[in-house]
């Protein structure tokens, strides 16, 4: 197996560099026909990939513990769905992963790219050259190693990581990383053949669109399994390599905003490029630091042998790219604007702003630790530093998200522009007033979190305002119900309503985010008895003994409590401690009691069964549910938008 | 706005917004952090400043009256070892061996007062 895998590895090697060449000798006149070998090789490539990981998946499921790898992450007891999530679980494995999707990728383009051939042969060149980048990291830390004597038994991932989460998070997250290899290389082949055109423009967009779905979902399936495991943090930790996750995110949704006015106007070129030069530059980013020293960050896999490899191809693509744009200026001069201050022009701009600016702070932050040991002790950003910087910046954008809906792309007309303004305007009075009297009060009354209120209420207002003048205009002279008009609406400008709903699952997230950590509390350190009762908002929660299952391994301690709210029984959560007896380990499971309006958050750090006393740390979270409903949203609205048909160029179809 | 005052003015606020952001970072809000070895290592120990140490968590590790307490030794194999007691609950994998970071103060006796504990996630090989 070890055998086999590294064969395939040197193949798939080979045939990139002849990809390569073959693309790049067909740019010559008469040489055209190469370019059909180099299309071939990209096939090829793909080919041998697929091989590779099933080779590596073959060797798993089959308890090959001849391969240090297997050995590693897997045991003969492994449960099924484990032993295929341990190709992703270590770093060798990641890796390899990662390139086979990068392979796909590139097949994929030649299948469906929909570029013209000129522009494909630059593009595959770019795939099968970041192809050659993950070989030979995948060479330094080859999941294909062998081990010698052969053990009778893997030591097995972690515990811990035999988590649904480990299944769909680390997947979901690799898969937009791959993803945004595609409209970085179509970009730069665009670039290089001088074809900015809005064939290009529109597939960079839709391979775009299908990163941003994944990257979305991967940061927030990586939220919600931190918030359930003990010591990671909560949902949100910024931690360095939750952080490189999200920024590659930002710069997509920016690069998805910014062309969408290049496509109707001609605007925010130089804006797109920068864009998804550094999305692509921050998910290879993003690998190097979870594979190297710079930092330290609970998630990292520690040092690599390919640190100088990564910064190599990193400072070709950043360095490179950038080169490109400059030697391309002229090309990427905007249209002439409108020169108004209210109009798409300028929301659009202040949005790519905006995102800018948060990267650059989440940038900053998660940096710190590197550029402050030159200086002296290594000092580290925490979470202040990025809710009093990123937060107020990513509320601006929700803020902006509301009134460019009601500016629209052109210049609107200042009294229309005024009349759409007043009922969001009110309603999101209204909503804060309300929230103001009956949460006012004391810390939660603070004036940032009545701020974020209304820009929330805003925003959700003012894209229904938008949604209800479109079916009204559109029911003008029409027959058909109201019904008729939303399916209508919805399913014929599937892009924009997509954006639409993008938008609300945005603003559910951020109240869901909102609610948490404005009105949480926090009961850390409680030692109770039996019987006794502790107060936690307007919950009371009673220890009543804990109970004892032994006939499996693990040996799980249950501790039970009684949660009312007044008088009223409301349920027992039980949070438990598992001990496993083979391997001396000891494990928290928390337990949480989760509705619309709050989660009441339970665990357990110890147990003195002599004396029938805990030790438990109470949380309470308000509104964490929203975040998850939010994530569904947000996932919807995605895949609404990316279910649109790929429209010809110009046209104001969407407007 | 004409484009070319709109790259300035972008390009402006952006340089503005790092100057900003670097100033706030020194200014301000961030915990030093250290290996072991480095914290104990300084002319006069710190006592005042909330700092995060890196660490291995030694096989010492005990609980005693709901108060975990252990040496953190250090991470970088110098032999020195620094004595941590925290209560509250603690993150799985918390166990001899593992790397954690520890967060907290040094109280005037030399004991390390934690008030968070988290353990490095397992990915690593």
């Amino acid at each position: 197996m070890s055998f086999l895998g590294n064969a395939l590895l040197i193949l798939t090697m080979v045939t990139a560099l002849f990809g390569i060449a073959a693309f790049l000798l067909s740019a010559r006149p008469g040489r055209e026909s190469l370019a059909r070998q180099g299309r071939q090789a990209t096939f090829l490539v793909a080919s041998f990939m697929t091989l590779a990981v099933a080779v590596l998946l073959l060797a798993l499921l089959s308890h090959d513990f001849s391969m240090r790898y297997v050995y590693l992450e897997s045991t003969r007891s492994t449960p099924l769905i484990y032993l295929i999530s341990a190709l992703w679980a270590g770093n060798p494995g990641s890796l390899l992963f990662w390139g086979w999707l990068v392979a796909i990728v590139g097949a994929v383009l030649l299948w469906r790219g929909k570029v013209s051939k000129n522009v494909a042969a630059y593009t595959l060149t770019i795939v099968l050259f970041t192809e050659i980048f993950f070989l030979i990291i995948i060479f330094l830390q080859n999941p294909f190693d062998s081990l010698y004597p052969i053990p009778t038994d893997g030591q097995g991932m972690n515990p811990l990581l035999q988590n649904p989460g480990m299944i769909f998070h680390p997947p979901a997250l690799l898969i937009g990383w791959a993803l945004a290899l595609a409209p970085f290389a179509m970009t730069i082949g665009a670039l290089i053949t001088r074809r900015l055109d809005s064939q290009w423009l529109i597939s960079a967009r839709r391979w775009a669109l299908a990163s941003w779905t994944f990257l979305g979902i991967g940061n927030l399936l990586g939220a919600w399994w931190a918030y359930y495991e003990l010591g990671w943090g909560g949902y949100w930790a910024w931690d360095a390599v939750e952080n490189a996750g999200l920024m590659p995110w930002l710069l997509v949704t920016a690069f998805l905003h910014a062309t969408m006015m290049w496509r109707r106007r001609g605007l925010n070129k130089i804006w797109s490029m920068a864009f998804i030069i550094f999305a692509f530059f921050l998910t290879i980013f993003g690998a190097y630091l979870t594979r190297s020293d710079i930092l330290s960050s609970v998630h990292t896999f520690g040092g690599t042998p390919a640190e100088p490899v990564f910064v190599a191809f990193m400072a070709i693509v950043l360095f490179g790219a950038l080169a490109l744009v400059i030697k391309r200026w002229q090309d990427l001069k905007d249209e002439p604007g409108d020169n108004a201050i209210i109009s798409g022009e300028t929301t659009f701009f202040v949005n790519n702003l905006l995102f800018a600016l948060a990267t650059i702070a989440i940038f900053i932050g998660t940096m710190y630790p590197f550029f402050s040991h030159f200086t002296g002790p290594q000092v580290e950003q925490e979470a202040h530093f990025f809710n009093g910087t990123a937060v107020p910046v990513f509320l601006a954008a929700i803020l902006l998200s509301g009134l460019c809906v009601l500016v629209g792309f052109k210049k609107p007309r200042l009294a229309h522009f005024g009349r759409a303004l007043i009922w969001p305007t009110a309603g999101a009075l209204v909503v804060t007033l309300v929230i103001f009297i009956f949460f006012g009060t004391g810390p939660t009354g603070k004036w940032h979190v009545m701020v974020s209120w209304f820009i929330l209420a805003f925003a959700l207002f003012a894209t229904i305002t938008k949604w209800a003048r479109d079916i009204t205009q559109y029911r003008v002279g029409k027959k058909g119900g109201l019904f008729r008009a939303c399916h209508h609406l919805f399913s014929a400008n599937r892009a924009r309503y997509g954006g639409y709903i993008v938008h609300i699952a945005i603003v559910i997230i951020a109240v869901g985010i909102t609610g948490s950590s404005a009105y949480s509390v926090h009961l850390d350190d409680l030692v109770l008895s039996a019987g006794q009762p502790v107060q936690a908002q307007a919950y009371t929660l009673t220890y009543n003994g804990y109970t004892t299952s032994s006939t499996d391994t693990p040996t799980i301690v249950t501790a039970d409590f009684e949660l009312r709210r007044g008088d009223k029984l409301l349920g027992t959560i039980s949070p438990s401690l598992n001990y496993y007896a083979t391997s001396d380990l000891l494990t928290y499971e928390a337990s949480v009691r989760s509705t619309l309006a709050d989660d009441v958050y339970i665990s357990l750090w110890h147990i003195d069964m002599s004396q029938d006393v805990v030790g438990v740390s109470i949380k309470i979270y308000p509104m964490v549910a929203w975040i998850w409903i939010g994530s569904i949203v947000l996932f919807i609205g995605g895949l609404w938008a990316f279910s649109a048909p790929a429209k010809k160029a110009t046209g104001n179809e969407d407007d | 706005m004409k484009n070319h005052k709109k790259l300035i003015i972008g390009g402006a606020i952006i340089i503005v917004a790092v100057a900003v952001l670097g100033y706030i970072g020194v200014m301000g809000s961030g915990t030093y952090y250290y290996e072991v070895s480095e914290f104990l290592g300084q002319s006069t120990l710190m006592t005042d400043k909330i700092t995060s140490i890196n660490g291995e968590i030694s096989t010492d590790l005990t609980m005693d009256d709901f108060v975990f307490q252990f040496t953190l030794l250090d991470a970088t194999g110098l032999p020195v070892g620094l004595p941590v007691v925290y209560q509250g609950q603690v993150p799985n994998a918390f166990e001899p061996g593992r790397l954690a970071v520890v967060k907290g103060k040094l109280d005037a006796t030399g004991v390390f007062q934690a008030t968070s504990i988290i353990t490095k996630c397992t990915s690593k090989d």
